[in-house]
Parts: C-alpha cells; sequence; structure tokens
C-alpha cells in the first residue's frame, strides 16, 4: 500500500486514501487473509501520517469487514470470499465512473471510447 | 473528564515596547497534535518557549492539566541548546539525572552512530538535533515542543527525525506543538492548524476541516468583491483567488471552480494575506 | 544538578589556587623579588587574588550557560527560578567562605604583617565584591560589561558607606570633623567602628541580594533589558529603605569623639565634645556655648560658674549667661596638667611642654586673672618631669603647694613648694600620698605616716598600723575645692589583683576601708561589690557608686561614718562598651545609656526631665 501514495492536496480525506490503498493490496492479492497488517504506527510512519488517521482507517476496515482487529497482537486481513468479490465489483464501476467523467470532459464521444477500449485490451 | 491538557489564559508578552504576544486564550487537548504558522516575528517561537517555561509571561497564565508536571514537558528549539562542552555521554547523565531516566535508550544514538566521547558542539546539526530529541524521548513526554527544526537538517534525518514524533504520537498520547514554516512532509500529521500574526491566532481550525474551509480559485477575470478572499495574486496572464471561509452556499451563488490545495498554499496564503495588509496601512 | 555545579566551582577554585600559589615561586625562582619567605609574598597575592576572585565568582554565574549557550536548555528544566539560582549561588557561596576561613586563619598565622590589605576592609571588601557581582550576574551576558560595572558598583558602595557616615556625622552636628578615609585601609579598627561599618554596609549590600531572587523569578530568554527593568523596579525601593535604615543606625549610634556630660550645683547639664563644641540644658531648652573648644574638663562649681580645664586653658562657663570666659591660656606649644590644686581665690596647676619638659608652677588669681610662675627646675624635677600637686595650704601668710611625682609604685619623695619658689623635701611615699585636714597622709610598708606641719616643716605625727596596706585618699585628687574644708573621715581601697588569695576570677577585686582622723582608726567595710567611686558632694556626705559588672548592676550609697546606705539600683548596666556613663557630683546623678540620658536629683534621686536632651 505504500506505492500508492496519498495526494494530500485531494478532497478525499486521507483515510479514506488509506482504507482504498489496503482494500486495492487485497485485491490484488497482496494481502491474504491471515496476513497481518502493519501496525498503525509502523504505517503512520511509512506514510508520515498521523496514526490516529491510520487507526481511523483500520477502524473502518473493521467494520467494513474486511480486518480484524486482536487487542495485543495487532490487526490482521480476514473476509469472507464473497466480500472481495463485491469489492472488486465496487472499484472497478467507481473507476469507469471517473473514467467517462474524464474522458467525456475531454469532448470525446461514447463511440471513440469504446474503440479505443477495444483496440487496446487486445493487447 | 474533560482531555484538556494544556490552558492558556490572556497570556501576553512584550519585549520592551513590543507586544509579541497578545491576550492569546486556547486549549490544547491530551494527544493532540497542532501545527503552528505564521510569518517571521509574529509570535510563534514566543508562543512555544512560553509553554516550555523558558520565556515567563508578563500577564496571564498557563495551566497544564493535573498530572502534567514540567518533567514531562519537552522542548526542541532551533537554537539547540544545549551544554557544548560536554561529551554525548555527560550531556546524556546530565538529563537523565535531572529527570531521573534510570535507563537511556540509546537506540537513536546508536542509529546515528554518534561517539559518546564526543564533544556536543562538534555534532553536525542534524546530529545534534537528533541527539537532543532522544534526551526529550527518554522523559516520555507528555507535551513536545518543537520550534522551527526541521526544516534545517536534511531530508534523510528529516524523515528520522518525523517517523520518531509518530512514532511518539503512536504510542503514548503525547500532545505535538509543532512550529514550522514548511508543510510538504508534515502535511496530514497535525490535526490542528494554528497561524499566528501579531502576537494572536487568525485561524484555528482542525485539518480535516481546513480543506473544506480554504480553497482556490483560478479565473482569468477577477472574481466578485464579496466571495471571501484571505488572499489573491492578480497578474495579466494568471489571477489565483484563495476563498476563506468557503461553504456551499458560496460555490452555489458563485459557480466558478473551488480547487482543493494543500496545506502549504493553505497557509501561504493566510501569510500572503497578512503581507498584503500590512503593505496596504 | 547541585553536584554539576559543585564540581565545576571546584575545578575553577583549583585553578585559582594553583596560579595563586605558583606566583610567589616563580617571583622567587626568577629572582624577581628576594629576601621574602614565600609566604610574605604568598600572602598579598593571595588576597587580592581573594578579591577578583570573590568578583569572578559572582559575575560568572551563568558563564558556563551563556558560553555553551546551554541557558536555553538551562531554563527548561523542571526547576523554579528560584531553585535554579539556589543551586547556583550555593557552591560559590561555601567556596567563598571557606577560603575566606582560611585567608584569616593565615592572617592569624602570620599574615599579619605581610598582608597588603587590613583584615577589616579585606573583609568588608571581599563579601562586598561577592554581592555586588552576584546581583549583577544576571544583568548581562558580556563578562566584559560585568566586570567594569561591578567595580563601579564596588565604588559606588563604598562612597555609599563612607556618605552614610559622613551624613550621620553631619546630622549629629559634628561640624570640626574631618573624615579621614586611609585609616580604614590601613590601621586597626576599633571594635566599635566594626560594629558600625558592618551594619551599614549591610544595609547597602542586602538590596542588591533581595532584587536579585525577587528578580530573578522571571528571568527567561528575554533580552536583559527586560530583566534590568524589572531588577531596577525592585532594587530601587529596597535600596532606598535600606540606605535610610542604614542612615538612621549610624545617626543612632554613631559617636565620634568623646562626649562629657556635667551636672552643674543648680541642675544643669554640660555636654562637651570636642566635635559639637559645649552646649547646655536647662531643661526646657538647649544652648550653645559660644567657644572653641578642644577638651572640656570641669574642675569646680562656684555657682554661678563651672571652672573647667581644656588642655591648654582654664576658663570658666556660666550657667546663668551660657557664656564661656577664657581666664589663663598656656603659651604656644605648651599645656596645662589637669591635676591643680586652689586655695583661697588662687589656683595652682603644672604647666609644661609636650615633652614633660619645661615645668612651670603656674599660680592663677581666680577674680583678677593675674598669673604668677614658679619653674620648677633644678634637682627633684630633672629626674621627675610628670609631677602632680595633691595639696595646698597656709601657714603664716604663706602658701605652699604640696607634689609628688608620678609614676611606678615604689617610695618617691614629697616635696613642698612654696609660693617664693622655695623647695622643701618632706619624706617620701610608696603610694600617692594625701593631705587632709592639714595632715599629710604618706606611705610605707603596712604603715601610714601622719604628719604635719609645725613651725616652718613638716614633723611626723604619728604612724598607724595599715596591716591590709589600704591606700586612703585615692579620690581626693579629684577634689577641686578651693578650700580646704575639715572632713573626719577618709575612705581607702586595697586592689587585689587574680594571682591574690581572694580570687574571685575577676581581673581585680577591691576592697574597701574607713579611717577615722579623730581616733585614727581603721575599719573595713563589707558588703561592697565590684568597683566603687567615691565623690564628697560636701563635707557630710559621700555617696559612693558601685559597679558590679557580674551582675550588671550599679548602686548608688550614701556613705557616712563607715556605714553604707543604699539609695538606688540601677539594672542592666553594661559598663563595657564604653557608651555608658554614671557620674555623681554634688547636686546629682547622671546616668548615660547609649544616647539616652538620665538625671537624678540628690538627695532624694527624683529623676529631672530634660526636653532637648
Amino acid at each position: 500500500m505504500t506505492r500508492h501514495n496519498i495526494d494530500f492536496s485531494s478532497s478525499v480525506p486521507v483515510y479514506r486514501q488509506v482504507i482504498q490503498a489496503i482494500k486495492l493490496e487485497m485485491l490484488s492479492g497482496r494481502l491474504q487473509p491471515g496476513n497481518q497488517l502493519p501496525p498503525i504506527r509502523e504505517l503512520a510512519k511509512i506514510l508520515k501520517l498521523n496514526p490516529n488517521t491510520v487507526a481511523k482507517a483500520y477502524y473502518n476496515l473493521e467494520e467494513e469487514g474486511f480486518i480484524e482487529s486482536k487487542r495485543g497482537s495487532g490487526n490482521w486481513v480476514n473476509y469472507k470470499n464473497n466480500k472481495l468479490d463485491n469489492l472488486r465489483m465496487g472499484m472497478v464501476e467507481d473507476e469507469v465512473k471517473d473514467f467517462l467523467e474524464r474522458v467525456f470532459s475531454l469532448g470525446a464521444t461514447l463511440e471513440d471510447v469504446k474503440n479505443l477500449i477495444e483496440r487496446y485490451s487486445r493487447k | 473528564m474533560s482531555r484538556e491538557i494544556i490552558n492558556v489564559k490572556n497570556l501576553s508578552v512584550s519585549m520592551g515596547k513590543k507586544k509579541v504576544l497578545d491576550n492569546i486564550d486556547i486549549k490544547f487537548k491530551r494527544g493532540e497534535s497542532v501545527v503552528i504558522a505564521g510569518r517571521n516575528g509574529s509570535g510563534k517561537s514566543t508562543f512555544l518557549r512560553c509553554l516550555a517555561n523558558v520565556i515567563l509571561p508578563d500577564r496571564g497564565q498557563i495551566l497544564f492539566s493535573n498530572g502534567i508536571a514540567r518533567d514531562k514537558i519537552g522542548f526542541i528549539s532551533d537554537r539547540l541548546s544545549l551544554f557544548e562542552d560536554s561529551t554525548v555521554q555527560q550531556g546524556i547523565d546530565f538529563h537523565s539525572s535531572v529527570f531521573g531516566i534510570k535507563e537511556f535508550d540509546y537506540t537513536l544514538v546508536n542509529e546515528l552512530k554518534l561517539e559518546l566521547n564526543q564533544k556536543i558542539k562538534r555534532l553536525s546539526m542534524g546530529q545534534r538535533t537528533l541527539f537532543q530529541l532522544s534526551l526529550l524521548l527518554s522523559q516520555h513526554p507528555e507535551i513536545l515542543l518543537v520550534d522551527e527544526i526541521i526544516h534545517t537538517i536534511d531530508p534523510y534525518l528529516r524523515e528520522k527525525f518525523l517517523e520518531t514524533v509518530i512514532d511518539l504520537m503512536g504510542s503514548s498520547q503525547t500532545t505535538v506543538i509543532m512550529v514550522n514554516h514548511t508543510f510538504s512532509e508534515i502535511e496530514k500529521i497535525p490535526e490542528r492548524v494554528l497561524v499566528m500574526e501579531k502576537g494572536q491566532f487568525i485561524l484555528d481550525e482542525r485539518t480535516e476541516n481546513l480543506s473544506e474551509k480554504i480553497k482556490k480559485v483560478e479565473s482569468d477575470t477577477p472574481i466578485p468583491e464579496n466571495i471571501p478572499c484571505i488572499f489573491k495574486r492578480e497578474s495579466e496572464f494568471y489571477k489565483e483567488y484563495f476563498i476563506y471561509p468557503f461553504d456551499e452556499g458560496i460555490r452555489k451563488k458563485f459557480p466558478y471552480e473551488y480547487k482543493d490545495i494543500n496545506l502549504n498554499d493553505m497557509i501561504k496564503a493566510f501569510v500572503g494575506g497578512q503581507y498584503v495588509k500590512d503593505r496596504n496601512h | 544538578m547541585l553536584k554539576t555545579e559543585i564540581i565545576n566551582v571546584l575545578k575553577q577554585t583549583f585553578y585559582f589556587l594553583l596560579v595563586v600559589l605558583t606566583l610567589p615561586g616563580i617571583l622567587l625562582g626568577t629572582r624577581i623579588v628576594r629576601d621574602q619567605s614565600f609566604f610574605q609574598i604568598f600572602f598579598p597575592i593571595f588576597q587580592f587574588g581573594l578579591l577578583f576572585w570573590a568578583l569572578f565568582m559572582g559575575i560568572s554565574l551563568f558563564s558556563t550557560e551563556r558560553g555553551q549557550r546551554g541557558m536555553e536548555y538551562l531554563l527548561s528544566l523542571p526547576y523554579s527560578r528560584l531553585w535554579l539560582i539556589g543551586q547556583k549561588i550555593l557552591p560559590r557561596a561555601a567556596v567563598e567562605l571557606a577560603l575566606y576561613f582560611v585567608c584569616m586563619l593565615l592572617y592569624v598565622q602570620g599574615g599579619e604583617n605581610a598582608a597588603a590589605v587590613h583584615s577589616f576592609s579585606f573583609t568588608i571588601l571581599y563579601f562586598a565584591l561577592f554581592c555586588i557581582s552576584l546581583s549583577l550576574s544576571a544583568s548581562s551576558d558580556n563578562f566584559l560589561v560585568l566586570f567594569v560595572f561591578s567595580l563601579f558598583s564596588l565604588a559606588a558602595f563604598l562612597c555609599l558607606v563612607f556618605g552614610v557616615f559622613w551624613a550621620a556625622l553631619q546630622a549629629k552636628g559634628y561640624i570640626f570633623y574631618e573624615f579621614d578615609i586611609r585609616p580604614f585601609f590601613t590601621d586597626t579598627v576599633d571594635r566599635y567602628l566594626v560594629n558600625l561599618i558592618v551594619p551599614v554596609a549591610l544595609g547597602i549590600l542586602l538590596p542588591l541580594l533581595i532584587s536579585l531572587s525577587l528578580a530573578f523569578r522571571k528571568f527567561d530568554m528575554r533580552p536583559a533589558k527586560t530583566y534590568n527593568k524589572r531588577f531596577f523596579k525592585f532594587f530601587v525601593p529596597v535600596f532606598i529603605i535600606g540606605l535610610i535604615g542604614s542612615f538612621m543606625f549610624a545617626h543612632q549610634t554613631l559617636e565620634i569623639g568623646y562626649t562629657r556630660y556635667f551636672l552643674t550645683q543648680d541642675l544643669q547639664v554640660v555636654e562637651a565634645n570636642e566635635y559639637t563644641g559645649v552646649k547646655i540644658y536647662d531643661g526646657q531648652r538647649e544652648y550653645r556655648v559660644n567657644m572653641d573648644v578642644y577638651y572640656f574638663w570641669p574642675l569646680w562649681q562656684e555657682s554661678p560658674f563651672i571652672y573647667f580645664w581644656d588642655g591648654f586653658r582654664v576658663g570658666r562657663l556660666s550657667t546663668l549667661e551660657h557664656t564661656a570666659e577664657i581666664l589663663y591660656e598656656a603659651p604656644r606649644g605648651e599645656w596645662i596638667d589637669w591635676r591643680n590644686w586652689g586655695y583661697d581665690r588662687t589656683m595652682a596647676f603644672l604647666e609644661r611642654k609636650r615633652d614633660y619638659s619645661d615645668t612651670h608652677l603656674v599660680l592663677l588669681d581666680i577674680d583678677s586673672c593675674d598669673v604668677k610662675k614658679i619653674p620648677l627646675t633644678g634637682e627633684p624635677f630633672k629626674d621627675y618631669s610628670n609631677c602632680m600637686i595633691f595639696g595646698a595650704d597656709k601657714v603664716e601668710g604663706r602658701r605652699f603647694w604640696l607634689i609628688y611625682p608620678q609614676g611606678r609604685l615604689e617610695e618617691k619623695p614629697i616635696y613642698q613648694l612654696w609660693e617664693d619658689g622655695r623647695i622643701d623635701s618632706i619624706g617620701a611615699s610608696q603610694k600617692w600620698p594625701c593631705y587632709i585636714n592639714g595632715t599629710l597622709l604618706s606611705y610605707a610598708a603596712n604603715e601610714i605616716i601622719l604628719s604635719k606641719h609645725k613651725e616652718g616643716k613638716f614633723e611626723v605625727l604619728q604612724s598607724i598600723l595599715n596591716k591590709e596596706d589600704f591606700h586612703f585618699g585615692w579620690y581626693v585628687h579629684f577634689q577641686k575645692k578651693l578650700s580646704n574644708s575639715p572632713v573626719n573621715e577618709v575612705y581607702g581601697r586595697k586592689i587585689y589583683l587574680t594571682s591574690d588569695e581572694k580570687n574571685t576570677g575577676q581581673a581585680y577585686y577591691t576592697e574597701y576601708a574607713r579611717l577615722d582622723l579623730d581616733n585614727f582608726k581603721i575599719e573595713e567595710l563589707d558588703g561592697l561589690k565590684g568597683y566603687l567611686n567615691l565623690y564628697s558632694a560636701d563635707i557630710d556626705s559621700y555617696y559612693a557608686l558601685e559597679m558590679d559588672d557580674a551582675a550588671h548592676e550599679a548602686n548608688l550609697y550614701q556613705v557616712k561614718e563607715g556605714t553604707l546606705k543604699l539609695l538606688k539600683t540601677f539594672k542592666d548596666v553594661d559598663l563595657t562598651s564604653g557608651l555608658n556613663s554614671f557620674d555623681v557630683s554634688e547636686s546629682g546623678m547622671l546616668v548615660k545609656k547609649g544616647n539616652k540620658i538620665k538625671v537624678y536629683a540628690l538627695p532624694d534621686l527624683k529623676e529631672v526631665k530634660f526636653k532637648k536632651l
């Protein structure tokens, strides 16, 4: 998740970005159920964030059911399989929405977009 | 119970005729992380020194909640004040004896590869900074006061410094108050931003709220006067306006593109606005 | 933190001592100084070194912090400002005191001869420098500035000390006194001045230290000006109080020169001081007598005149007019002996040069001021130049005076000096003889020899056994009446020194006896303690003032025919300080305690109030 830079000037709250980054890790398979997440302090140090921010992110992830916080031993990835699929779909949908918004603001038509998608997806 | 840890009441400090701190009223909570920004000479360092008991107020008082003794306050400034002729080890011993530290944690000292017999005045700025930080850490401070020190050291040590502070914040609910001029590296560490000007706080907001309250507008034409603008830069080719306080009502009324800005630019806007104010007087 | 301070201070002291000890060695070794012992060179160096050391110890209070950029660090430590300054001052004060005691020890062990500065002035300078430099230490970062300012302050301090005394003297009317400060540095300062100078010095120094601690409570990293303003805010009022207090103290206790008080027959008080002049108090007012006086000693009274002597003049004071007139003045360079005798209207006294040579017997007629001088040269007076007149009489119209030499207690001749200049030797005496009722009492071992003038010369009448070797009439020399009146008794005393059998722990111990002049019987007087001053007020009664040093009491007795009647006891009397005196005269008693004067009239000892005294 450290590969995903936090965009400090984005209007998206930082903790949300952290959540997003962790979810991406899970989606990509780099974080498997049973893996331990970095301790709050460590992640805060790496990302140069307030530990409270990281704590908030972990708390939300726990609420959403992706991780489990065990007192004394840290935070562990633990989710049910279908959760990940739902997540995947949700994130893909968000990406597509953003993508379309951006290309349409450039003045592209749906036809242009579809053609380009097909061309590049063949590679 | 209130989590209040510091309560500043009517704090005033004068240096000669100039009033450096002007009747300041402010509270800090336990575990809060705060950054204080402002122009040079606005009183930031003086304020921090008052909290550290290095400068004594002419009027007003600084109250610490019960349980906070003076030895739980750690203070480091760009003066990097230590007994220079002492060696590293002597400095450690002295500090330990004053604060009653039984076992000093040499981790940072070892990481920096400091020689214990070296005189403190022979250390580089960076080494000295982190050395002093390690001394402060050994006190297990409940309040950490950092005055304009980040930008004077190299990026590596700077990162180390910040990581140490973050570690402290995470492990022991330490209240951290930093005076800074640059914000790129500490962008998301403080929860609360204070801007000081002429001995008073002109801005006191939580960082999460700030991004919603300060926006930038880039425009070719001047924007209406009644949009609250704290700073603007108008040239032939480029005009930018910094809006504070922003709310959704303004967006509805004046449909410009309101951009989010980072902390550095926010502070720049605030400080810049003060310069403009001075020029116009 | 105290430990660090102590170590620092000791280190610095060590270096100081090293320098002070090696410098004399170098001077001796390189033969720059010769013919002196190590100690002789060392001690003055040590003294001056200590003075600079006191200065240095004070202003270097924060030198480590300032030099090592550690002031901010120091102030951020969890110590109160007062605690901080205490930690700093304590080791330095301890070293100061220790070195002082070493210096004093060395002084006593021979340093006195080698000293460059006298011990008292050294003490004052030493502690003053320390206090001054200490209190200035926080007011500047600059060592040189502090150093210079401290020295100026020291000069100011010394001026103030002397200024306070000068002002007190002026306020008391000491118009003739010239203040010379040189003795302060070179001579042994007597105890009295020490007791005065120390409180005044403290009154000026303490405000500095008080202001330091008050101002330091708010010491911080702001520029020195802020601290200095605060320091002065405290210093000015405290200093003014201290200065006023010192002045008032000096004014109260300062007494320069000797002030004599004399009670006149009509119960007026004459006050004489060589510096303030002569004043007369009559109960309501104070009168200044317009006369130059060097020394005022009342001789006798003949209302309304008091005849007095002032060293080289004889004059009389009028208690009615409150004026003085000079009856006789000795020639320049000559001195009048105060032991004189009167007969009829003639006063006789000895006049001599200051080296006791060239003695004359001067006969002064009180009324006409006519003077007759008889030179006393030749045999007896060559050997005994310091003689005294102890009696006078008139036989067949011719007057004579009895003279006895001063000196050691050994047998010395008695002379009879006739008006025409003829000198007769009339025996010898081991103690001062006494002439009472026309009878000469002279002393041999355990014997009193009585002689009377018969047919032109003195003849021995009888000798009385004087087992205890009492000395009678020792007080009679103080009798200054113009005419001898017959008395029927005379009192005597015997002084025992501590090596005697009757060792009471005092330096001396006196016993008294009475000699009846009718039956020549000697009876000892019991019940008298301490030292007795006998005053014969008139023909019939004597008054005795008994000083009991041990019990700090003085008792006034009326003495008559060997019986003592206690009239009054004065308690709480301190006779050792020299500031108290008790004087009995024919009209009453004058008691001086410090600055308070009380007068009691005889015979009932009722207190007489004086408004201005």
